[in-house]
């Protein structure tokens, strides 16, 4: 997985962070080194649907949440994605 | 750096995410790898935010200047040219209705000998000349012949010039002026001899002469690139392309007001 927007949705579901804590807890989890520059492209669309809001003081290091919609786009992201690699996996283990 | 990377960005994006990006940037360890990730990021937020007055025109001057610039990067060819009249000699040759087809098939006579792969090979051959030495080394003789064919050009006047004359041209295009100067006067000089042989094995009337009215000149300016004809045609590109990225942009920060 490396769908930026997907990834920052990821780290936001175990909780509230900001851009740094967002970009150690994806390098952590999915291996995946994001730039800042990617960070806040994905913030950016992510904040316009809907799928993630500022919380808490406006701050140089804004804070952001996984809204419902967000965390039931993630849901439906990782099901497709889960079906596919349980699909491969046993595709592979029987080829 | 860190600042003008972020002036990158839309000035409505940078009120609302600049503070925060640069203090992002602030904490992680200086790289060019960052700076290259916030400069692509910047572009693409100007393409899917911006509106299309901004966006076609920025392609439209960037594609023009891309042209401009590119053309400094095709070789340049100059273009010499020499005038001659081809000329029955005869009054009752004058009177013929069929001369000006007779004196075009002369003429296509004389050029089919000049630019036979013999001939050319002469003249690629000629030490004075020195034409084609880089392609000469890794191009075989047939292919730079035919280069060479490629570039010589003889146009007829489509009208015939009073008292029964032909006129025509015979022009050639190379990088370097001189030599295209040179190379006409050669190929001049082959016309010449051409027919000078064709009426001696009788293929061509023995009255009729050929003239130069116009010796070659030093081309002053290269005949190619055109550098405006470039700019315009990347102009044209960029249009198109800024229309394109304006059509197929897919999302547009809505939360956002227009810059």
């Amino acid at each position: 997985m490396s769908d930026p927007s997907l990834l920052v949705l990821s780290s936001l579901a175990e909780g509230d962070k900001h851009g740094y804590l967002i970009m150690q807890d994806v390098e952590s989890f999915a291996k995946v080194r994001m730039g800042p520059g990617t960070l806040y492209g994905a913030i950016t669309r992510l904040e316009e649907r809907g799928w993630i809001r500022p919380v808490g003081p406006k701050d140089r290091r804004q804070t952001y949440a996984i809204t419902p919609t967000g965390r039931a786009h993630l849901q439906e992201q990782l099901s497709a994605m889960q079906a596919v690699v349980k699909t491969g996996l046993a595709r592979l283990r029987h080829a | 750096m860190r600042h003008a990377l972020i002036r990158l960005y839309p000035a409505a994006w940078r009120e609302r995410y600049g503070e925060e990006l640069e203090a992002l940037m602030t904490d992680l360890p200086a790289g060019w790898r960052g700076n290259l990730d916030v400069f692509k990021e910047a572009l693409g937020m100007r393409l899917r935010y911006q509106s299309w007055m901004k966006i076609v025109p920025g392609f439209v001057i960037v594609g023009a200047l891309v042209g401009f610039l590119g053309s400094y990067l095709v070789t340049t060819q100059f273009m010499a040219k020499a005038v001659l009249q081809i000329t029955p000699v005869q009054i009752s040759d004058k009177s013929d209705p069929t001369l000006p087809q007779r004196l075009d098939e002369e003429i296509a006579r004389l050029q089919s000998a000049v630019t036979s792969r013999h001939s050319l090979a002469g003249l690629i051959a000629d030490e004075r000349l020195d034409l084609y030495v880089a392609e000469r080394r890794t191009e075989p003789l047939e292919d730079v012949e035919d280069m060479m064919r490629a570039t010589i050009h003889v146009a007829i006047n489509p009208r015939p010039f009073g008292k029964g004359a032909q006129i025509f041209t015979i022009s050639f295009k190379y990088p370097d002026p001189k030599k295209a100067q040179d190379t006409v006067n050669a190929l001049i000089t082959r016309f010449i001899a051409e027919s000078t042989t064709q009426k001696a094995q009788g293929g061509l009337p023995a009255t009729i002469y050929l003239d130069v009215l116009d010796p070659p000149q030093i081309p002053k300016q290269p005949f190619f690139p055109k550098r405006s004809v470039f700019a315009i045609a990347g102009g044209l590109a960029g249009l198109f392309l800024g229309f394109i990225t304006f059509f197929i942009r897919r999302v547009r920060p809505r939360h956002l007001q227009p810059a």
